[in-house]
């Protein structure tokens, strides 16, 4: 990102002045973009947080101030936390009651299908509400988030992934990724759907997802036969699985 | 407060490990009122429409985002696992704040908005390995008369 402004600035010849918000201040110290706000939020929410417009054009407003008050290279202090929903801890509101994974491919098909089914209708009002899904990066369409599900319980049970009807955009094993990332995704926005869960953290979210549902398990299982593998393409995916911290359950 | 020393050790230890490398800086280019400026969005959040590629690992490559996307058009397909998406998936405005800049256009804060934005893959083990596309997304905004880029990460 701090490069990036270097490099704009100097492909346009002097035409295009650069800002930016910066969330790793170490970063921004060393690389010294030209203008700069640094921001205290979780990485992933650069303008802080979710449907917060004013808040959210404040930041953005606060970096492009830069443009008219810096003389030279500035990196400033963003003086406000994100908001959050204040000290009441957020809790998923459909309580899945995950089973203990079955062994066999199609028992645990069954039972990842189930646990999308019982979220299917808050993802459904997450549609109507934001008119949108960021499903599909794995070339799954939202009707084809089973099909996701199958292809994460054929690895997770060491079946032979078949390729179904899914477009997909990645080979195997990268596909594994994107399939999981759609899922997380799927989880997340029916969760958010829910009355009363309009702001739960990145790290609510993450605490929910991998303790309390049984894709969170899965996904190990996924991680443990990645770690396993002879493949270094299969060994390498490893670390874009699961978030820092979630490797294990909670105890 | 978010700060790397609040964060998970390991993420830490990664992100604080990442090379920083010392980029010349150019000439400075001058202040000017930010009610004369068109405003270009540049992120390293490793968004695309729907219908371009995703990004793959290790991409040093651009995609476009044109000014009048349609936000339900838009995915990420970012690789780190390590930030979160939620707010993204919640509100696109959380990472790309094309409506809020909208807002500020019809205000008059700013001149106006670029017709295009663009979007790379963040989490770079090499930044110097973006000085080629870099350079080529500044040539391109300052042509279409685009005088100030707004850079977001994730």
């Amino acid at each position: 990102m701090c490069a990036l402004s270097h490099y704009i600035e100097r492909g346009s010849e002097g035409r295009v002045a650069t800002t930016g918000v910066s969330l790793i201040r170490e970063h921004a110290e060393g690389m010294a973009p030209p203008r700069s706000l640094f921001v205290p939020f979780p990485l992933g929410r650069p303008l802080g947080a979710p449907d917060q417009p004013d808040f959210q054009r404040d930041v953005l407003l606060t970096s492009l101030q830069l443009l008219e008050t810096a003389a030279e290279t500035t990196l400033t202090d963003y003086p406000h936390d994100a908001p959050t929903s204040g000290d009441d801890p957020w809790a998923c509101a459909v309580a899945l009651a995950p089973p203990e994974p079955a062994d066999a491919t199609e028992a645990l098909r069954d039972q990842l299908i189930a646990e999308i089914r019982q979220l299917a209708p808050w993802h459904a009002e997450s549609v109507k509400r934001r008119g949108r899904s960021t499903v599909g990066v794995s070339g799954a369409t939202l009707d084809q988030v089973e099909d996701l599900a199958a292809l994460l319980a054929d690895f997770a049970t060491g079946a032979e992934p078949v390729d179904g009807e899914i477009d997909w955009n990645h080979r195997m094993p990268v596909r594994l990724k994107f399939a999981s990332d759609d899922l997380r995704a799927f989880y997340h926005e029916a969760a958010t759907a829910q009355p009363g869960a309009k702001y739960p953290t990145d790290a609510d979210l993450n605490d929910w997802l991998f303790n309390q549902t049984l894709l969170g398990t899965v996904l190990r299982q996924i991680v443990g036969r990645m770690s396993q593998s002879d493949d270094r393409r299969v060994a390498g995916l490893v670390i874009g699985m699961i978030p820092a911290g979630f490797a294990r359950p909670r105890s | 407060m978010v700060r790397t020393s609040d964060m998970h050790p390991d993420m830490a230890k990664n992100l604080l490990s990442l090379p920083l490398p010392q980029i010349e800086p150019q000439a400075w280019i001058p202040a000017r009122p930010l009610s004369e400026h068109q405003v270009a969005i540049v992120t390293t959040a490793g968004m695309h429409p729907s219908g371009d590629r995703p990004f793959n690992p290790g991409s040093v490559e651009y995609r476009l985002i044109p000014g009048d996307v349609d936000f339900a058009d838009l995915r990420m397909s970012h690789l780190s696992v390590n930030f979160d998406r939620s707010g993204f998936q919640q509100d696109i405005n959380t990472v790309f704040p094309l409506e809020r800049l909208r807002e500020l256009a019809a205000d008059g804060t700013i001149a106006g908005i670029s017709r295009y934005h663009y979007s790379f893959m963040g989490a770079q083990p090499d930044p110097t390995r973006l000085e080629k596309t870099g350079e080529e997304i500044g040539r391109l905004l300052a042509e279409d008369g685009v005088t100030a880029a707004f850079l977001t990460p994730v």
